[in-house]
């Protein structure tokens, strides 16, 4: 075949391929579940590339660490710069790879990591594994946090091409999916999601009877990683388990994590110890009759570690300065215009409606 | 490997770069080595069939030959000749046998020896159908009846007829190909042209959008109507009748049209399996453009000597009903397929009966509007008698086909209709609606065909024009198909026969 017919021939199929993959891309974007309207608890990974300034604290975890602190209350109450970097259901290796993401970014004193995820040993729910990895930057830790979070009949080809996961959404399509394609706004603040709403806790569920209290090999070998990317960074690791009245944290679970953390010198708090300190009443203190804090309750917890830092981890002070004030007093304004908007919804209809999903525009 | 597979994805350009790349004097070598791959992905043991029936009617095809050249009397010749199609058929159709119809056939007796009070307890063959038998055992045995026909010479390269017999496009699901259309494209393989593979690339998203956006989706509707048959009114009864006839024939049209692509894009022309079947004003048109190479065949293989229509109208009838009878029994083993085949054999020798009627009722040679509404009449009536017959292949057994059909003619009232609703059908409107759009554009590429026009050629000659019908092609398929999460590559209706 003839030199100039080979290079045009390779040309066409170049160009075409080209093409193909960037309207790929394109409907990938449109196609991806959005987050801004209605169901707000995916798609928080993102919200973390928006922040301008370092932080002190990361908070790692599920959705017991970002509905149960808040960083603005760890601000207003001690002047700590603070982040969560949780998810729904995150799972360890996948609170290790945000770690591992967040050091490109920024080296905090501190990291808070939430061990309720050590239950887990394998991977579990695809809608959650996309709540979180969909939108979390590409690097070599996404990829990895998606190779070791896929569930059976998941594929890593439709994490890079999402289009190939959610075309069948041709048909809940809003304008919405256009509308967030590359915007994107978020709905957390500082990893913060606010729940004004309150469910009391009527009744506490029978605990399953633990057939195997041990923490499986695969979830100590992530926190063993997490502890060694902190020792080598230079970052103090605090576990914690956070307050709930279930799913039930059992006792051997907390004596495993107790151990782990006298073995290695780590301070481990668990907060359903130090209830009463806090002050959490779970008839008022909660929005989902026991699984999670709302803002009251995330105001305690975060007001009680606050005190507890600022006393033990010597973390500074960054009120009054000036572009630290500025930042954190925009999230200020803005976990408060949430929290006046979530009382007027609750109070006009008694649940929050701008949770709802989305009607068709 | 199904063509709606992952695999197929990475398969097929690792074999057209190479196929391109390697001298074209042992190309065929290399597509019978992907061609074994493609079929033992599936089932690596059953390989070992095809070997076999390509080793039988090799050698058979080499027996004819040399029989025909020896120098003896030409009646000895003849029934040496003979004899060898007779061992070759007998061996092939053995295997296909032993497969397809040894548990239907001891069934059959056992019903038999029960009219009799005679009980027999027969023993149940476990094994798996192996893809495709059907199809390339008729490939094979239509090469050793060319040979015997003198119409092709036999093939002396053994690699290159294994080729032909495994050629991985029209493997499963055919088109059954004749030796003399294949045999000598394998012989002379095409060189590179763009024409060629964006022509086949054309073909190939258009097989897929038949089969996953309209054969699947459909598909949802049907199954769902069907296995709920007793919970069914007249209307979804109809409705799922009327779209598993669009099911089977954008399933296996999908199919067709993919393999034919496929080919195209390695330089090689397969023959058109489907040309526009439900607009044909009659049963006898719908048979001459539906499954086209099977139907040739039949007539080829079995019609013509049984005797065709040279040996009387009784007999002529006859020879109709046992090639449809056969059909039937082809498409599965199982009396409902019998009875499909032989509905449309009676169909044609009504319609052959009644011609002279038709003739004096209808005026000859009609012009404009009234040869339009005769032909659109003719075609509805059509579609209307070879849908009856699809019940009978989609429904679970006899007894279900009766009831859907009795369902069908006695609850088409107005509240029956009002009763219908996206959960009775298990496909919503939205969908409902896109698979009505899919349905439109389907008939009108129909429609083009039938005047003569190939929408492909239409973005030809321009490489933007090409490049916007296969972007719109991918990403149609890719959005609007049924597949991905909670969908298993759904295999094409048709590799089970």
């Amino acid at each position: 075949m003839e030199r100039h017919k080979i290079i045009r021939y390779v040309g066409y199929a170049v160009l075409s391929v080209l093409i193909f993959f960037v309207l790929l891309y394109l409907a990938g974007k449109i196609f991806t579940p959005k987050y801004e309207t209605g169901v707000r608890e995916g798609g928080m990974t993102q919200d973390y590339y928006l922040e301008e300034l370092p932080h002190d604290l990361i908070f790692l975890g599920d959705c017991e660490v970002y509905e149960n602190f808040s960083p603005v209350i760890l601000w207003q109450e001690a002047g700590i710069t603070s982040y969560i970097r949780g998810n729904s259901q995150q799972l360890i290796w996948q609170s290790y790879y945000l770690l591992k993401e967040t050091l490109e970014y920024e080296t905090p004193r501190v990291v808070i990591l939430n061990v309720h995820s050590m239950r887990f040993n394998a991977p579990q729910n695809e809608a959650y594994n996309r709540m979180m990895l969909d939108t979390m930057k590409w690097s070599s830790y996404k990829a990895a946090a998606v190779k070791t979070s896929m569930t059976e009949g998941e594929s890593f080809l439709s994490y890079v091409f999402p289009l190939l996961r959610y075309h069948d959404r041709w048909n809940e399509l809003t304008f919405s999916d256009v509308r967030y394609m590359f915007d994107h706004e978020p709905s957390t603040v500082a990893g913060y999601l606010v729940h004004m709403d309150v469910s009391p806790m009527t009744r506490l569920p029978k605990a399953p009877i633990l057939t195997d209290p041990d923490f499986g090999a695969t979830a100590w070998q992530y926190l063993d990683l997490i502890r060694e990317t902190c020792e080598e960074e230079g970052v103090q690791l605090i576990l914690i388990k956070s307050s709930s009245i279930w799913p039930t944290w059992y006792e051997e679970w907390d004596q495993q994590i107790t151990d782990y953390a006298a073995e290695y010198g780590l301070t481990y708090i668990n907060f359903i110890d130090h209830e009463e300190e806090l002050g959490i009443d779970w008839t008022t203190d909660t929005y989902d009759g026991g699984l999670h804090l709302n803002l009251y309750g995330a105001e305690k917890a975060s007001a009680w570690l606050a005190a507890y830092l600022s006393e033990e981890c010597d973390l500074p002070d960054h009120r009054g300065e000036a572009a630290f004030e500025a930042d954190w007093n925009a999230k200020i304004r803005k976990q408060e215009s949430i929290k006046a908007l979530q009382l007027e919804e609750l109070e006009t209809y008694g649940y929050l409606k701008s949770w709802m999903p989305e009607e068709d525009e | 490997m199904l063509f709606n597979s992952r695999e197929f994805l990475i398969f097929f350009p690792i074999v057209v770069l190479l196929y391109f790349v390697i001298p074209k004097k042992i190309r065929y070598l290399w597509l019978l080595a992907a061609s074994y791959y493609f079929y033992m992905c599936w089932n690596a043991r059953y390989a070992l069939l095809i070997l076999t029936s390509t080793g039988v009617t090799y050698l058979s095809g080499l027996l004819i030959d040399r029989i025909r050249s020896s120098e003896t009397e030409d009646h000895t010749r003849y029934r040496r000749m003979k004899w060898v199609v007779a061992v070759s058929f007998l061996l092939n159709l053995s295997i296909l046998f032993f497969f397809k119809y040894f548990n239907f056939t001891c069934d059959l007796v056992v019903s038999v020896l029960g009219l009799f009070s005679i009980s027999f307890t027969p023993p149940v063959l476990d094994v798996l159908l192996p893809v495709g038998i059907s199809f390339y055992t008729f490939q094979a045995l239509s090469y050793t009846m060319d040979v015997y026909r003198g119409d092709i010479g036999a093939e002396k390269n053994f690699f290159r007829y294994a080729l032909f017999v495994s050629f991985f496009p029209q493997l499963v699901a055919g088109p059954i190909e004749r030796s003399s259309n294949l045999l000598k494209q394998l012989a002379k393989p095409a060189s590179f042209k763009l024409k060629h593979a964006g022509e086949g690339l054309l073909l190939m998203v258009w097989g897929f959008f038949l089969k996953l956006v309209i054969a699947d989706r459909a598909g949802i509707l049907v199954d769902h109507v069907y296995n709920r048959l007793a919970e069914q009114n007249g209307w979804a009864l109809l409705l799922a009748s009327v779209l598993f006839a669009f099911q089977i024939y954008c399933d296996f049209s999908g199919y067709s049209v993919i393999a034919m692509g496929t080919a195209k894009v390695l330089g090689i022309d397969l023959m058109e399996n489907f040309r526009a079947p439900y607009l044909a004003d009659s049963v006898s048109s719908f048979w001459r453009n539906w499954h086209i190479s099977l139907t040739s065949w039949f007539k080829d293989y079995l019609y013509i000597p049984l005797g065709g229509s040279r040996k009387g109208t009784c007999r002529k009838y006859c020879n109709k009903l046992i090639v449809f009878l056969v059909s039937g029994l082809w498409h599965g083993a199982d009396m409902s397929f019998v009875i499909w085949g032989g509905l449309n054999g009676i169909y044609q020798i009504l319609e052959e009966m009644l011609k002279p009627l038709k003739d004096k009722l209808l005026r000859p040679n009609p012009t404009g509007i009234s040869k339009i509404l005769r032909r659109v009449l003719g075609a509805l009536i059509t579609f209307v008698l070879v849908d009856l017959t699809w019940i009978f292949f989609r429904a679970p057994d006899m007894t279900g086909a009766v009831q859907v059909i009795r369902t069908i003619f006695s609850d088409l009232s107005f509240s029956a209709l009002s009763a219908v609703s996206a959960s009775s059908l298990g496909l919503d409107s939205t969908n409902i609606l896109l698979l009505l759009f899919s349905l439109l554009l389907l008939g009108a590429a129909d429609i083009m065909k039938l005047m003569g026009i190939r929408v492909r050629d239409l973005f030809m000659d321009c490489y933007w024009k090409w490049l916007a019908a296969m972007l719109i092609g991918i990403f149609a398929v890719l959005v609007f198909g049924v597949w991905g999460s909670g969908y298993d590559a759904s295999n094409f209706i048709y590799f089970q026969f």
